[in-house]
């Protein structure tokens, strides 16, 4: 049985490394060019080629960082919306970063109106991010910032 | 060129609603089964209710009956998608593939001949499978977010559903890439809609993405 600190023992890149190939490759780019993990997030979700007009027959909607940070906040601080998800998640032996993006990106998938596989490489960065301050650390500036 | 059997690969996207199904775009059939690609912001990012339209013609170069409302689908699903090149891979529950070799923009000339195929004002609920044939305007890099790729433009004019139409080389049949939208300047002082048609996309400037980073999605 795992507990969440045994999430943020690993080297944050480590999140990305376990992302397929063609995912990796992209997080990997937008890294070099912010080397902040929030605007590579931010970058992933708002992407849109310049000065383009999108032939998709129905409007496109946007998803905002910040509403997935809320869901993947009420997640780690095992909220009661998550009870069940927490429980599936801490029976794993241990470890393997790829299944736990996977994993929790298919919980919040289905609050946020995206597929888990769009999600997953947002869920790898903020799991990347949260390892360099610690999880305990990314709760309290969670809800400073909400006090704010 | 005639492709009669292309009905049986590139196929028209839905989304199941409570009022029906909604036509998002066009995606077409690669040569790995069951698997279809199209443009990411076709589905925005959602496969909830997400379905494949099968075509019900039996050659390209018969009549589409405009007024038909019956459909059959496939439900599907998203399995790789990446926004910055805007390509979605789907997934069917049906070994089907087609026989396209997937090439991509490096090898293909300025004023080449191209074939594409797509279901253009499927906004309007217009699901009408049209050919059209024109050339490679010029070879453009496009910056998405920072990131550079490689695309197209076609000398031709697009409407909405049209994206996620294969564009084929006419020199050896082989799918060198895919629509994605037209050119508009985003830095001019907004844009504005008459009868739903921004005037700014009323040119002849259809932008494409290269085959190769499909292929790159599967490595």
């Amino acid at each position: 049985m795992i507990d969440f600190q045994d999430l943020f023992i690993f080297e944050p890149d480590s999140w990305i490394e376990a992302l397929p190939n063609y995912q990796r490759v992209t997080v990997a780019s937008l890294y070099e060019i912010s080397n902040d993990y929030e605007s590579v997030a931010s970058a992933w979700i708002s992407a849109s080629p310049s000065n383009t007009v999108q032939y998709g027959a129905q409007k496109k909607d946007n998803i905002f960082l910040n509403r997935i940070c809320d869901e993947l906040e009420l997640f780690l601080s095992e909220d009661i919306k998550y009870e069940k998800e927490v429980l599936e998640l801490k029976k794993y032996k241990t470890v393997v970063q790829l299944v736990v993006v996977s994993a929790i990106s298919g919980f919040l998938s289905p609050y946020l109106g995206v597929t888990a596989v769009f999600l997953a490489p947002v869920i790898a960065i903020l799991l990347a991010s949260i390892t360099k301050i610690g999880v305990q650390a990314w709760l309290s500036q969670r809800k400073e910032k909400k006090i704010e | 060129m005639l492709f009669p059997n292309i009905y049986d690969v590139v196929m028209s996207l839905g989304r199941i609603t409570p009022s029906g199904v909604s036509l998002l775009g066009t995606a077409f059939l690669l040569n790995v089964p069951g698997n279809l690609v199209t443009a990411a912001h076709v589905v925005n990012n959602d496969d909830n209710g997400l379905v494949v339209i099968v075509n019900d013609m039996k050659n390209l170069y018969d009549y589409q009956d405009t007024t038909e409302t019956q459909i059959h689908y496939l439900s599907a699903k998203i399995t790789k998608i990446n926004p910055l090149t805007d390509i979605c891979i789907i997934e069917i529950d049906q070994k089907v593939a087609s026989n396209l070799k997937i090439s991509g923009f490096d090898s293909i000339c300025v004023g080449e001949q191209i074939t594409l195929f797509g279901f253009p004002h499927a906004d309007h609920g217009r699901r009408v499978l049209t050919q059209q044939d024109t050339e490679i305007g010029a070879k453009i890099l496009i910056n998405t977010n920072g990131i550079k790729t490689k695309h197209v433009v076609l000398n031709i004019q697009s409407r909405p559903g049209q994206s996620g139409s294969p564009i084929i080389s006419k020199k050896d049949l082989s799918l060198i890439g895919m629509l994605i939208g037209s050119y508009a300047p985003t830095n001019s002082s907004g844009s504005i809609s008459i009868g739903g048609i921004d005037p700014q996309t009323l040119h002849q400037t259809t932008q494409a993405i290269s085959a190769e980073y499909i292929a790159e999605m599967f490595i």
